[in-house]
């Protein structure tokens, strides 16, 4: 079924919406969950939690495409349940993904006064001029990584790449990040 | 959980036109891509030294497996097809939202794609028995109906009473929800003979299915088999779990060692001789300027301070589970390379002097390298647990024994074994065989062995099981993860692995160093308790 016609019937208030929701973006659902959570169950409320976020949300929004707009709530439900659960089992590469960011963020200097920090819309516009900057598969790459928080190892297999070099890419992707932060006079 | 900085903030909120095109974005591999993705997960260790000119030192093999216990009563589980019951959320129903098993929904199940290949009962000869064989299909060419209808003819010639039939479990894009989704599948398939899966590391679900008793143990049909005898005894121990043989060791499971690459024109003979396998003296070369070909992207090199490498963890013979993060000898080598990261390649730069690598080097990039052109040094290697890419037997078959007959015939008569390596359609065109390697691990056969064939550049060929037994007698130790009831539990250290790149190419080696090892403090002391 197209996205379309899914979001038709959410604003039909239709129960065949979460259905073909489900059934179309459901393994996508819970890979976001599972990848973020490391467990079943938890993933698996997770993605119910993701359905109903959905119902509430449309309408009125009328997403399209469903596949981003679903991530982002399986995403923000999965993290907002870590906190909650003061989770210790986490998830390798969301913390790995988190540390590499950090150690990225530790090279910059905290703004002086409040006006001159950045705003988060400044940064995240700034890092999507960063990301049309790149050729696709870096792109494609860094977003998996720092958005989607994959693993080096599943990053590997889905772009058929080595791991090593998919480590190597990653750390000339945050050098040139750096880099482009620096020259746009980034402060924290 | 640690709280997100600004930078992870800032990403979270980028458009929606950058997670679309990163979800869109499917690589096709081809054939060869899909073996080097797929390597990271198949622990691949593939034969190399073909001009050793020196033996390492190595310590003797002991014999694996002390007799244990019975398999411990499954509490494990593989997982089961779910969905969601869209009325009770919606209704708003508090506590645990019920989730109903999927009702054979062909759709959602995909068992479309479950199509006999070669249904016997549409030709002449119908055999007694429909032996059907389940595969993850991905990446996988499609075993021809004329194959498999000239392997039934075959075996009713030869007197068999039963026929074989290809189940193709379809599969997309070879991620770990397409390997989590076969493993769903392949319990429901009603298959007797089972491709145990190209899954991830560190899922183990094949370990969960044999303690759910969804595999059938060999032991009892190997007692009377000749095909037992053909292989060494460190590989069945390979395909075993909890001292019971559930697979046929495939040439996957072939295991050499690291060995060491010395390009003829970077380096004299008299320096290739006076190598004598200390890994350190190596950082001489790169003070000279030359370039490393890594092909390591764990910590394998350890085989080469005598440590068998399982898992993210390092084990000793006598039980120990050791950090490689901790590890002195480890450290120091990470140390050296992180120093001259700048002359450690990887696999897309050809001009490269010297290699460290499971496999023969060159042939992933095709720069045309030829044994020929290296001095090699070879340390002994250890043989680890392998549960992927195996061929086994399901216990709910009901045709278990003619299941074991058929895999034993295909291990055993080359005629039946190069007609579903390659085909009826290649063998009557004659010329230069080929089969993919995806097709040798569907296969489960040690090719060379079986067709006398020599399978491809990367693997070892054995001409009889002589030379074969006598190479892993010689070379090949059993590691101390095969003693162990539960190997699995070392994964708890795997994550370990993503800190070995980034060592190699951190500006600040020991600060990295030292959040590794705190971070790998916890997942120790969960191996060390689990394997005791």
């Amino acid at each position: 079924m197209e996205d379309r016609e899914i979001v038709d019937l959410f604003f039909q208030r239709s129960e065949d919406a979460i259905a073909q929701l489900t059934r179309k973006y459901g393994g996508l659902m819970q890979r976001v969950a599972y990848g973020l959570l490391q467990d079943a169950e938890d993933a698996k409320e997770c993605v119910n939690d993701a359905c109903l976020g959905a119902w509430n949300a449309i309408p009125p929004a009328r997403p399209d495409p469903l596949s981003s707009f679903v991530c982002r709530i399986t995403k923000n439900i999965a993290i907002n349940r870590l906190r909650a659960k003061k989770a210790k089992k986490r998830s390798a590469s969301l913390e790995q993904s988190l540390e590499e960011l950090e150690e990225l963020e530790g090279s910059f200097p905290s703004a002086k006064t409040v006006e001159d920090a950045w705003t988060e819309k400044e940064l995240t516009e700034t890092i999507e001029r960063f990301l049309d900057g790149l050729d696709q598969k870096n792109r494609v790459l860094f977003v998996k990584r720092y958005w989607f928080a994959e693993s080096v190892e599943m990053i590997a297999k889905e772009l058929s790449m080595r791991e090593n070099s998919v480590a190597v890419r990653l750390l000339r992707l945050r050098e040139k990040l750096k880099k482009y932060l620096e020259k746009e006079g980034f402060q924290l | 959980m640690k709280e997100p900085g600004k930078l992870w903030n800032g990403m979270d909120k980028i458009s929606d036109r950058y997670l679309d095109e990163a979800l869109e974005y499917k690589k096709r591999p081809s054939s060869w891509k899909t073996l080097a993705a797929l390597a990271a997960c198949m622990c691949l260790v593939l034969g190399g030294g073909f001009f050793a000119w020196k033996m390492a030192l190595g310590k003797d093999g002991k014999a694996g497996g002390e007799q244990q216990g019975q398999q411990d009563a499954d509490s494990l589980q593989a997982e089961e097809v779910w969905y969601v019951d869209a009325h009770t959320l919606l209704a708003g129903k508090e506590g645990d939202i019920p989730m109903e098993k999927s009702n054979n929904d062909k759709e959602s199940m995909g068992n479309g794609a479950l199509d006999a290949e070669g249904d016997a009962k549409e030709t002449e000869n119908k055999p007694y028995v429909t032996i059907k064989w389940a595969y993850q299909s991905f990446g996988v060419e499609e075993i021809s109906r004329a194959t498999v209808r000239e392997i039934n003819k075959k075996l009713k010639e030869d007197g068999y009473s039963f026929g074989i039939q290809f189940l193709a479990i379809e599969t997309t894009d070879g991620t770990d929800s397409d390997d989590r989704s076969y493993q769903e599948k392949l319990f429901q398939s009603g298959a007797d003979i089972a491709f145990t899966g190209f899954y991830s590391r560190g899922e183990h679900y094949v370990e969960g299915a044999i303690r759910a008793g969804k595999y059938e143990p060999l032991d009892a049909y190997l007692k009377n088999s000749v095909y037992y005898d053909q292989i060494p005894e460190v590989l069945w121990s390979c395909a075993s779990y909890q001292n019971k043989i559930y697979f046929f060791p495939n040439e996957v499971a072939q295991d050499a060692g690291l060995t060491l690459y010395l390009r003829k024109s970077s380096f004299t003979k008299e320096e290739a001789d006076a190598f004598y396998g200390d890994l350190f003296s190596l950082e001489q070369y790169f003070a000279e300027g030359k370039k490393l070909l890594s092909s390591c992207s764990d910590y394998q090199f350890a085989e080469t301070f005598g440590y068998s490498y399982y898992m993210g963890v390092l084990l000793t013979e006598d039980g120990e589970v050791v950090n490689p993060l901790e590890e002195e000898n480890c450290v120091r080598w990470m140390r050296i390379l992180n120093e001259y990261q700048e002359q450690v390649v990887q696999s897309n730069v050809s001009d490269w002097d010297f290699a460290l690598s499971r496999s023969f080097p060159g042939t992933n990039i095709g720069d045309g390298n030829h044994p020929e052109d290296f001095y090699t040094y070879t340390w002994k290697g250890y043989a680890v647990p392998r549960f992927n890419c195996q061929t086994g037997i399901l216990a709910a078959s009901p045709n278990k024994q003619e299941a074991f007959q058929f895999l034993e015939l295909l291990h055993t008569d080359a005629s039946y074994a190069k007609l579903l390596l390659y085909g009826k359609e290649a063998l009557e065109q004659g010329g230069d065989l080929r089969c993919s390697y995806l097709r040798q691990l569907i296969s489960g056969l040690d090719t060379g062995l079986v067709t006398k064939r020599k399978p491809g550049d990367m693997l070892r060929c054995f001409a009889t099981t002589e030379e074969k037994k006598k190479y892993y007698a010689e070379w090949i130790l059993p590691s101390p993860a095969l003693s162990l009831k539960y190997p699995e539990v070392c994964d708890a250290m795997l994550f370990a692995e993503e800190y070995y790149a980034r060592l190699l190419y951190t500006i600040d080696f020991d600060a990295l160093l030292k959040k590794a090892s705190e971070k790998t403090r916890e997942p120790m002391q969960k191996v060390k308790k689990g394997i005791r």
